[in-house]
């Protein structure tokens, strides 16, 4: 996995994250992230450091957290903004009415979380006495968990309620989580 | 579920206490202005941490503590930065309430110190 790789990565969550928030805000985010990721990248040439992925890597999936919990904010906070930006934010969401709800919400938001940290781990040490991945097995069974569970908070909080493609990546991360049984 | 923090008056995060002692630190060394990626790269200094801070957690913080009036940004100068060939900077400097509740809170942290040693130590 390259600097690149990981570059690319991190421009298309924040362009997931800032989907369908007001355009000034989106963009704003979006160009704070760009300006850090063109700083770092020439510090460390300038270094001759390599550790670069591994930093962007750690930066990026320590962040998603406070990533998810800044958009849900910014959707909090829309009694402050005009009615037509309202509207839109509303059909992103639909918070849970009863406490089971919230409790399977909860679980799977979770359950998505870990399998995006749990992804770089499995990356580093998949494999056993038995069987010794090679460079793209570890890899696949580094990447897809962290693919499925970011289906899944993409699928519940970025694509609006109304979307006919808001049940295909939480469908699909869900089935990738049980295949991979973890 | 909501994620909103709810904020006791006068009452800082560690994580904003970190980015304005940093921010604080630069301006006495003669930088007013901050930007994400340079104050990330103050706070792994003056902590001693390999990783900088998460982008989400660093922007969030900073979003959360300009709405609150401690730091306040404007977008750099488009032609400055094309002159250098770069993405423009958003510049943060640490406002008159941003450098109280700092001050406030050395004040609370030095109170707790002292309360701590001048306790009768258990034998």
């Amino acid at each position: 996995m390259s600097a690149a790789f990981v570059e690319s990565i991190i421009r298309l969550w924040t362009g997931l994250y800032t989907k369908g928030l007001p355009p000034e805000l989106g963009a704003e985010r979006r160009a704070e992230v760009e300006s850090d990721l063109w700083e770092d990248g020439s510090l460390w040439r300038e270094r001759g450091l390599s550790s670069l992925t591994m930093q962007r890597l750690g930066r990026w999936l320590l962040g998603i957290p406070a990533d998810l919990s800044w958009r849900l904010e910014q959707i909090g906070s829309r009694k402050e903004r005009p009615q037509e930006t309202q509207h839109k934010l509303e059909r992103t969401i639909k918070m849970p009415t009863t406490l089971a709800q919230r409790g399977m919400l909860g679980f799977v938001v979770l359950l998505a979380g870990f399998f995006i940290v749990m992804g770089p781990v499995s990356f580093l040490f998949a494999g056993s006495e038995d069987w010794q991945p090679t460079t793209f097995e570890r890899a696949f069974f580094g990447i897809v968990p962290i693919v499925a569970g970011s289906m899944i908070l993409t699928g519940l909080y970025v694509i609006p309620i109304s979307s006919p493609w808001r049940r295909s990546p939480i469908g699909r991360g869900a089935i990738v989580m049980a295949l991979l049984r973890v | 579920m909501h994620a909103t923090m709810r904020r006791k008056p006068g009452i800082l995060f560690p994580i904003e206490l970190s980015l304005l002692e940093a921010a604080i630190d630069l301006r006495l060394r003669g930088t007013a202005e901050f930007y994400g990626f340079m104050i990330a790269t103050e706070v792994s200094e003056r902590e001693g941490a390999r990783l900088l801070t998460a982008y989400g957690t660093l922007y969030k913080a900073l979003s959360r503590m300009e709405k609150a009036g401690l730091v306040e940004s404007r977008w750099e100068d488009p032609l400055v930065a094309a002159s250098e060939g770069r993405p423009r900077r958003r510049l943060y400097c640490v406002t008159a309430v941003g450098q109280a509740a700092l001050a406030k809170s050395a004040e609370k942290e030095r109170g707790r110190k002292a309360s701590l040693e001048s306790r009768p130590a258990l034998s």
